[in-house]
C-alpha cells in the first residue's frame, strides 16, 4: 500500500475549506429538479415569474416580461398546471439488493472512517441525473427501475482504494458520483445489474491538498465542486479559471471523467489542458503517472485514458490542476448583428486571428428575444424611452430586421491594458461584419442568465413544457448549415410527432476553435393537445434522437463536452469506428475484467449481446 | 370532356378568356419569400460590406436574395469548388477565362419583365389552340403551402382576383423602377410567421414529363399565373440553336448545358457548382426533364438525367439544405404539338435543326386545336424522409459488416468545397437511382387517357392495316373497346397503377367522341360513311408509315398500364392450343419483365433473379375474369370466349415482341460499339424493309425501339445472349410469324 499515507499527510497539510454541499444532498438541493431548494421560479401572487431565494443576481426579481413570452411564444397556459409531486413515493423505491458478506466486511474495516447510507432519499439522490427523462420520472414519484443499493462517502484516496478492495472481493459493482449534475443517463443504474450497487459519492474528498506557487499548480481531491473551488482559490489569489454552466454543482472528478469544458477555455483551456496529473483508483488498483513534467512522449497519454471514461474504469481522486493569478480585470461586452449569419462570420474571423476574449458566445435570434423576455422589472419612463430609441435606431437606421437579428456576449479577462485592447480588437472585426456594440450591461445579463437556465425548465415542466438541450462541435464551414438544418429538424419533426404548438427551437455557438466551434440547442416543447395517447417523454426522445441524427449527418460531433453516458451509445460505432469501439473495449477489459464499475456508460453492451447471438445461430 | 370538374381542377383558358391578356401579363406578381424592393440603401450598404469581405465562410445575406443572374454567375466563378478544379487542372491562366465563356453561355437571365412578355404572347397562344388548361388544385396548395402561402380553396381570389387597373399601374411601375415603395407582402402569408419562415425556404425542384418543347413554358406560365416563383429550366444546349427564341427562353429562367460532359473536369464542375447554388441559397426553384430528354414515343422514359439529379442530392447529402423538394408533375397533351416531327423522326426522317425558320413555321400549327392540356402536380416528394426510410430498408435488408479495410469516406470527413464526380457512397447512389424511379412511376401514374389513345388501340389491334376495312373502325367499336380496356379492367390497374384519368364523353356520347376525334386529329383521321373513322392514308410509303406511327405513339400513352398482367395473357395465347404450367407461366413472365425492361417503366428496374411479387395477383386477377381458366395440377389455359378481348389487350406487346424480334434477327450488321451509330444502321437496314402497312416493321423501324432492343441486349449479356433471347422469341411466336409470312 505504497499510496495509503498519501490522501492522510495532505489533508492535515492544507485548510480544510468549508463545502457548500451538505453529505445528505436532499438537504440543501431540490431532489426532482436543479439547483437548491430555495431557489426557483415561480408564479407570485401578481402573477407575474418571480425568481425566490437570495443566492443570485436575479433571486428576489420579478420577470415582467416572462410570463407572456411563455404563454405567447408556446401557447402554454395557466390552466395547465402540473406540478411535482412533494416527496418521492416509496412504493415506487424498490428495496435494496444487499450483499452481506460485503457490508460485514465493510463495516469490520471502514465502518468507522467512511460514512455509509442505505437511506431512500438518498439513494435515489444517487440514481440520476438531469436529463428530462430522469426529472420526469422525480416529478412523478421517482419510479426508477433500479437505484443504488448503497452510498458510501470517502474522505480519501486510500478509502477509495479499501472500497475498491473489498467491491472487487465481493464483487460488487460501483458508479461514482460526482456533483449529479450528468446529463447522458451516466448515472442511471443499468437494469439488469444483479449485482449490489454501490454509489461512491465523491462530495466529502472535496479539499484542496496544497497549493504549488512555484509551478502555479494544484493538488486537489477530485470531490470538490467549482464553485468551492474556485472561491478557496481565490482567497489565496488564484483560480483555475474553469467555469462550465454547472460549476455550483459539478465536481472536479465529474469534469475529468466526461472531459468538460468551461467557458473561459479561451484563457484557461479546457479540462485536458488543466490537468497536469490525475490519479484514478481501478478494480486493479491505482493508475497515475510519475511526472509532473509539463508535456511528455511516452506513448499513448494515460491521463487520456482516464479522461472521458465516464466512471468506466474506475474513480478519479486526485488531480493535479493548473492554476492561474485571478486576472486583475474583468470586463463584459455585447454585439448585436444583423442576422445569425455574419455573427458566425465574425466568430469565424475572430477565431482565425486567434484574438478570442475569455468567452465569446453567439446567441441566435431566438434566444435573442428570449433574453430580452428575460429582463427584470419594468424600467422607468426614461429607461423604456432610451431603450425603444435605440430600438428604433437598430432597426430603422441600421437596417436590421428584429426577426433575424441576433447578440453576441462576451468576457475579457487579464490586465486591464490587455482586456482594452483585446476589446478594442474584437470590436473592430465585430464591426466589419456590420455588428454593433450593444453594451457590457447586456454581456453581464446574458451570463449571469447562464445559471438560470437550467432553473426554467422546472417552471416549464410546472405548466406543461418540457425543455432540454445538447451539444456538439463541428468544422467552421458547417457551422451555419447545422444549426439551420438542426433548429429545422426539430420543428419538423414535432409537427410530424403530432406536436400541436411549434416548438421553441434555438442554438448559440459557445465556443470557438481554431478549426471549429461549438454548438448548443435549446429545443422547449409544448405537449399540450398533442397527438391522442402520445407519450410527451416519448415523443420528446424522437425529437431529441431526429435531432442528433441531424447533428451528425451535418458533420457536427457526437458530444462536445457533455460525454457518451448511456444516452448516445447507440451512435459510438458510427463516431469512433467499430475499431476505437474495440480499443476501448480492451482497456475496459484489461483494467477491469469483472466489471466492477458496471455503469454500461460509453460502450454499448447490447451489441456484444447480438454479436453472442448471432454466432450461436 | 368529362372528369376534369372545377373542384379539383383549375381550368387556366376559362378564366383567362373572361380577362384582358395584357392586363394580366401585368399584373402584380411577387416573390413570397424576398422582398426585392425592401433594400434600402443603408441595407445595400450592408450587403455590400458583407459581398467585401473575404472569409472563409461567405455568409449569404438575407437581403441579397433572390440574387440576379449576374450575380448567381459571379457567385459560381467566385466558389471554390471551381477554384479547386481550375488549381488541380493546373490551367490556371486559361482556366478562368474558359469558365468565364462556360458560365456565360450556360446562365439563365431569369427576370419578371421577360417573363410577362411571355406570359402575355403565350396567353394568346394558348387561349387560341387548348379549350382548356387543366391544373389540379390539390398540386398548387401544397406548393402554396410550401411557401407558406395562403391554398388557394380557402380564397379562391387570389389567382382568379379581377385585374383592375389601379394594381396594373402599381405592377407597371414596380415593374419599371426597382425602388419603389414597399409592398405589404404579409397578406399573402399565412399568419402566424413562426421561426420556420425565417429559417430556410424551401428547395423545389419540379420534375415534369417531356413531351413537347410547349413543356418549357407551361410551368413558367403557370407559376406566374399563380404568383409562385418562376424556376430556373435546365435545358439542352440543342437551343441555342434557335438565336432570339433561345434568348427569350433564357430570360425566363432556362440554363443551357451540353449533352455530355462527364470528361471535361472544368465544365463539370461549373455545372454542378451553378445547379447547386441555386439550391444552396434557395432563391430560385429548379426545373428539369428527368427523362433527360423529349420522348418521342409519348411513352415514359427510364430516368438518365442523373447527373442533374445527382447535383441536386448532393446539396442535401452534404447538407448545404435541410432538406429537398421532388415535386413530379406530369403535363398529358391531348395532342402533342409536334406529333408529325416526333413521328418522322422516329422513322429517321431527321429531324430539322431548331432554328427561326423552324418554328416560324411551326407558326402555322397554332391555327389548330390541341385539345385540352392537362397539368398535374404530384404530391411533393421530400428526400429527407424518403433517404430515412430508404436507409432503414436497406438496415433491414442486410446487417453486412463493413470491410474496416476498404472504408467508404463518410460524408461528414469530405470536403465540401470540392466537386467530386464519384463522392457518391454506393447507399446514397442506391437511393438516386430509386428516387429517380419513383418520380417517373409518379409522373405514370398520372397520366391521362384521351380517347385518341383508344381509337389507336383499337385501330392497331391487327398488325396489317392493309384492307381498307383495317384501316377503318365504327365508333361504337370504339366505346366496346374502351370498356374493354379501362371499366372492366380497372381492378387490374389499380395494382399497377393506382390512379390515371380516363377523359372521355360523358355517357359515351358517340357525336361529340366523333367530332372531337376529327376535329383534332384531322391530319389522321377522316369519316368515311356513316360511323366510320378511316385513317388518312395517302399511298406515300413513308407518310402511311408517319400517320401510324403517330397511332403508335398515342396508344403508348397507356401501355405501361397493361404491360405485365398482359404478359401473362400474351404468354397464354401465343401458347393456346397446350395448357401452360404455372412455372412455365412465370417464366415466360419475367422473360417478357427482362425483355421490355427498357420499353416500359415498372414500378422498380428489373432485376436478375427477379421475383415479382405482382404475378400472383395479376395471374388470379385474369382468373377471376374468366379470362384465363385454371385446370386441375396448376395449368392454365385461355378462355375462348373470351378471346377477342384477351388479343385486344395483348395486341401492342404481341406486336412489339415480333419488333424485337425482327430486329434480333438482323444479321450481324456492325460491330460498332457506341449504341448511337449503331442504331443507326440498324434503322438503315430495316427502313429499307419498311412495310407501310405492317406496324410490326414499323415499330422494328423505329429508332426508339431498335435502340431499346439493343439496350436490353447489352443489359442481358451477363445472364442471356443474343441467340438464346432470339431463340426463345422464335419459339414463342415463330410459327405464326412464318404463317404471316406465308401470307404476304
Amino acid at each position: 500500500m505504497a499510496t495509503e499515507g498519501k490522501g492522510d499527510t495532505a489533508t492535515t497539510a492544507t485548510t480544510t475549506s468549508s463545502p457548500t454541499i451538505p453529505l445528505h444532498r436532499q438537504e440543501l438541493l431540490k431532489w426532482q429538479g436543479w439547483g437548491y431548494r430555495d431557489s426557483r421560479f415561480f408564479i407570485n401572487s401578481n402573477g407575474l415569474i418571480e425568481f425566490s431565494g437570495s443566492r443570485y443576481l436575479l433571486s428576489g426579481h420579478v420577470l415582467p416580461r416572462l410570463k407572456d413570452w411563455m404563454f405567447s411564444k408556446l401557447n402554454a397556459s395557466i390552466d395547465n398546471y402540473s406540478p411535482s409531486v412533494q416527496e418521492p413515493n416509496p412504493d415506487y423505491i424498490q428495496e435494496p439488493i444487499l450483499n452481506n458478506s460485503f457490508i460485514t466486511d465493510f463495516q469490520s474495516t471502514l465502518g468507522s472512517t467512511v460514512q455509509y447510507s442505505a437511506d431512500m432519499n438518498d439513494r435515489l439522490f444517487h440514481g440520476h441525473g438531469h436529463t428530462l427523462e430522469e426529472i420526469w420520472k422525480l416529478r412523478n414519484g421517482g419510479k426508477f427501475e433500479r437505484l443504488p443499493d448503497w452510498v458510501v462517502w470517502p474522505r480519501s484516496h486510500s478509502d477509495v482504494e479499501k472500497i475498491v478492495r473489498l467491491a472487487v472481493k465481493h464483487n460488487i459493482c460501483l458508479i461514482p458520483f460526482g456533483g449529479g449534475t450528468s446529463v447522458t443517463w451516466a448515472l442511471l443504474c443499468p437494469t439488469n445489474e444483479k449485482r449490489m450497487i454501490v454509489s461512491v459519492d465523491t462530495s466529502q474528498m472535496n479539499k484542496i491538498l496544497y497549493l504549488d506557487e512555484k509551478n502555479l499548480t494544484a493538488r486537489i481531491q477530485s470531490g470538490i465542486i467549482g464553485q468551492d473551488l474556485e472561491r478557496e482559490l481565490a482567497k489565496k489569489g488564484y483560480c483555475t479559471g474553469h467555469e462550465p454552466d454547472s460549476m455550483e454543482f459539478s465536481s472536479l472528478g465529474g469534469w475529468v471523467a466526461t472531459r468538460a469544458s468551461g467557458m473561459k477555455k479561451n484563457v484557461y483551456g479546457n479540462i485536458e489542458d488543466l490537468v497536469v496529473h490525475v490519479t484514478m483508483v481501478t478494480a486493479k488498483g491505482t493508475i497515475e503517472k510519475s511526472c509532473l513534467g509539463p508535456r511528455q512522449s511516452i506513448g499513448p497519454d494515460i491521463n487520456h485514458v482516464i479522461m472521458g471514461s465516464e466512471g468506466t474504469l474506475g474513480i478519479v481522486t486526485e488531480v493535479t490542476m493548473k492554476i492561474r493569478p485571478l486576472p486583475a480585470s474583468k470586463k463584459y461586452g455585447s454585439i448585436v448583428f444583423p442576422d445569425f449569419e455574419s455573427g458566425v462570420a465574425c466568430l469565424r474571423e475572430v477565431a482565425r486571428l486567434r484574438s478570442a476574449p475569455a468567452s465569446i458566445r453567439l446567441l441566435d435570434n431566438e434566444q435573442f428575444l428570449f433574453g430580452q423576455a428575460l429582463s427584470t422589472d419594468n424600467k422607468g419612463m426614461l429607461h423604456s424611452l432610451v431603450d425603444n430609441m435605440k430600438k428604433l435606431y437598430i432597426t430603422k437606421i441600421k437596417g436590421f430586421d428584429i426577426n433575424r437579428m441576433c447578440a453576441a456576449t462576451l468576457l475579457f479577462e487579464g490586465t486591464t491594458n490587455e482586456v482594452n485592447q483585446r476589446e478594442k480588437f474584437v470590436y473592430d472585426i465585430a464591426q466589419k461584419y456590420n455588428g454593433m456594440p450593444a453594451g457590457e450591461e447586456n454581456g453581464l445579463k446574458g451570463y449571469t442568465l447562464t445559471f438560470m437556465i437550467a432553473y426554467l425548465r422546472d417552471i416549464g415542466l410546472d405548466y406543461r413544457i418540457v425543455a432540454e438541450s445538447f451539444e456538439t462541435s463541428v468544422p467552421w464551414d458547417r457551422v451555419i448549415d447545422l444549426c439551420r438544418n438542426v433548429k429545422k429538424r426539430i420543428i419538423t419533426e414535432c409537427e410530424k410527432q403530432g406536436v400541436k404548438h411549434p416548438p421553441f427551437s434555438s442554438c448559440r455557438v459557445t465556443q470557438t476553435y481554431d478549426a471549429g466551434a461549438c454548438v448548443y440547442f435549446y429545443f422547449v416543447m409544448n405537449y399540450n393537445d398533442i397527438r391522442q395517447g402520445g407519450d410527451p417523454v416519448h415523443i420528446y426522445e424522437l425529437v431529441e434522437e431526429a435531432a442528433r441524427d441531424e447533428v451528425l449527418a451535418n458533420g457536427g460531433s457526437l458530444s462536445h463536452h457533455h460525454g457518451v453516458g448511456k444516452i448516445r451509445t447507440k451512435w459510438i460505432k458510427q463516431a469512433v469506428s467499430d475499431l476505437g469501439v474495440g480499443t476501448m473495449k480492451s482497456i475496459k477489459e484489461y483494467l477491469d475484467p469483472d466489471n466492477i464499475f458496471g455503469s454500461n456508460n460509453l460502450i454499448p453492451e447490447s451489441d456484444e449481446v447480438n454479436e453472442h447471438l448471432k454466432a450461436k445461430l | 370532356m368529362s372528369v376534369f370538374n372545377s373542384l379539383e381542377y383549375d381550368d387556366l383558358i376559362s378564366r383567362h378568356r373572361q380577362s384582358s391578356d395584357i392586363l394580366w401579363a401585368l399584373k402584380y406578381w411577387h416573390h413570397p419569400l424576398f422582398d426585392i424592393k425592401e433594400q434600402s440603401i443603408k441595407s445595400t450598404k450592408l450587403i455590400n460590406k458583407n459581398t467585401q469581405i473575404s472569409s472563409i465562410i461567405t455568409p449569404v445575406h438575407y437581403k441579397t436574395l433572390p440574387r440576379n443572374s449576374e450575380q448567381i454567375k459571379s457567385d459560381v466563378l467566385n466558389s471554390l469548388a471551381l477554384k479547386y478544379t481550375i488549381e488541380t487542372l493546373d490551367n490556371e491562366a486559361n482556366g478562368y477565362e474558359q469558365a468565364k465563356a462556360i458560365i456565360h453561355e450556360m446562365s439563365h437571365r431569369l427576370n419578371i419583365r421577360s417573363a410577362r412578355f411571355l406570359a402575355f404572347v403565350f396567353s394568346k397562344i394558348f387561349n387560341q389552340v387548348y379549350e382548356n388548361i387543366y391544373i389540379n388544385r390539390r398540386g398548387m396548395d401544397n406548393i402554396y403551402q410550401l411557401y407558406s402561402l395562403t391554398p388557394i380553396n380557402t380564397s379562391p381570389t387570389i389567382p382568379s382576383s379581377p385585374i383592375t387597373i389601379s394594381s396594373t399601374l402599381f405592377a407597371i411601375l414596380n415593374t419599371f423602377s426597382r425602388s419603389s415603395s414597399s409592398i405589404n407582402s404579409d397578406t399573402n402569408l399565412s399568419s402566424p410567421l413562426t421561426t420556420k419562415h425565417y429559417l430556410t425556404s424551401p428547395r423545389i425542384i419540379y420534375l415534369p414529363t417531356h413531351r413537347s418543347y410547349m413543356d418549357f413554358i407551361v410551368l413558367t406560365y403557370v407559376c406566374f399565373e399563380y404568383n409562385i416563383p418562376m424556376p430556373c429550366i435546365a435545358a439542352a444546349q440543342d437551343f441555342l440553336g434557335l438565336g432570339l427564341l433561345a434568348n427569350l427562353l433564357r430570360n425566363c429562367g432556362a440554363f443551357f448545358i451540353r449533352r455530355s460532359f462527364r470528361s471535361d473536369q472544368l465544365y463539370w464542375t461549373i455545372f454542378d457548382e451553378y445547379v447547386k447554388t441555386h439550391l444552396v441559397h434557395g432563391d430560385y426553384p429548379l426545373e428539369f426533364f428527368i427523362e433527360g430528354a423529349r420522348s418521342r414515343t409519348l411513352k415514359t422514359l427510364l430516368p438518365v438525367r442523373q447527373g442533374m439529379l445527382k447535383s441536386c442530392l448532393e446539396c442535401y447529402f452534404r447538407r448545404q439544405i435541410d432538406n429537398l423538394i421532388l415535386i413530379p408533375i406530369t403535363i398529358n397533351y391531348e395532342k402533342v404539338l409536334e406529333d408529325n416531327l416526333h413521328a418522322n423522326e422516329l422513322l429517321g426522317i431527321p429531324k430539322p435543326k431548331e432554328s427561326k425558320s423552324g418554328l416560324l413555321k411551326a407558326t402555322q400549327i397554332l391555327k389548330k386545336s390541341f385539345g385540352t392540356m392537362n397539368i398535374h402536380f404530384s404530391d411533393p416528394i421530400y428526400v429527407h424522409d424518403a433517404y430515412e426510410s430508404f436507409k432503414k430498408q436497406e438496415e433491414n435488408k442486410s446487417n453486412n459488416h463493413s470491410d474496416t479495410f476498404n472504408r467508404s469516406v463518410p460524408r461528414s470527413l469530405q470536403p465540401r468545397f470540392i466537386c467530386q464526380q464519384d463522392a457518391f457512397t454506393v447507399s446514397e447512389q442506391k437511393f438516386s437511382d430509386e428516387i429517380s424511379y419513383r418520380v417517373v412511376n409518379e409522373q405514370q401514374r398520372r397520366t391521362v387517357i384521351y380517347p385518341i389513345t383508344i381509337a389507336a388501340y383499337s385501330l392497331l389491334k391487327s398488325p396489317i392495316v392493309t384492307t381498307s376495312k383495317d384501316r377503318s373502325i365504327l365508333i361504337e367499336q370504339l366505346v366496346i373497346d374502351k370498356n374493354i380496356l379501362f371499366t372492366e379492367n380497372t381492378n387490374i390497374l389499380e395494382h399497377f397503377s393506382s390512379q390515371y384519368q380516363i377523359s372521355w364523353p360523358v355517357e359515351n356520347d358517340k357525336i361529340i367522341l366523333k367530332d372531337r376525334l376529327l376535329s383534332i386529329y384531322s391530319d389522321v383521321f377522316e369519316m368515311t360513311r356513316n360511323n366510320f373513322l378511316t385513317l388518312k392514308m395517302s399511298g406515300d410509303r413513308l407518310a402511311d408509315a408517319s400517320i401510324l406511327m403517330k397511332l403508335i405513339m398515342y396508344r403508348n400513352t397507356c401501355l405501361h398500364i397493361f404491360a405485365k398482367p398482359a404478359y401473362i395473357l400474351l404468354a397464354c395465347q401465343v401458347n393456346s392450343q397446350f395448357p401452360i404450367s404455372y412455372e412455365q407461366l412465370k417464366t415466360y413472365y419475367h422473360f417478357f419483365v427482362h425483355l421490355f425492361a427498357y420499353e416500359f417503366v415498372y414500378d422498380q428496374f428489373p432485376m436478375d433473379n427477379m421475383n415479382d411479387i405482382y404475378f400472383d395477383k395479376y395471374l388470379s386477377y385474369w382468373i377471376t375474369m374468366n379470362y384465363l381458366i385454371p385446370s386441375d395440377n396448376s395449368t392454365y389455359q385461355i378462355n375462348s370466349n373470351f378471346l377477342q378481348q384477351i388479343s385486344l389487350i395483348t395486341s401492342p406487346f404481341e406486336q412489339y415482341a415480333r419488333a424485337y424480334l425482327l430486329i434480333y434477327e438482323q444479321e450481324n450488321l456492325s460491330s460498332e460499339k457506341n449504341l448511337s451509330i449503331l442504331i443507326k444502321i440498324y434503322q438503315k437496314a430495316l427502313l429499307t424493309k419498311l412495310d407501310p402497312n405492317n406496324i410490326i416493321s414499323i415499330l422494328a423501324s423505329s429508332s426508339n425501339v431498335i435502340s431499346n432492343a439493343l439496350r436490353t441486349l447489352n443489359f442481358t449479356t451477363k445472364s442471356k445472349i443474343l441467340s438464346e433471347l432470339r431463340h426463345m422469341l422464335t419459339k414463342i411466336f415463330q410459327p405464326k410469324s412464318t404463317h404471316l409470312r406465308a401470307k404476304l
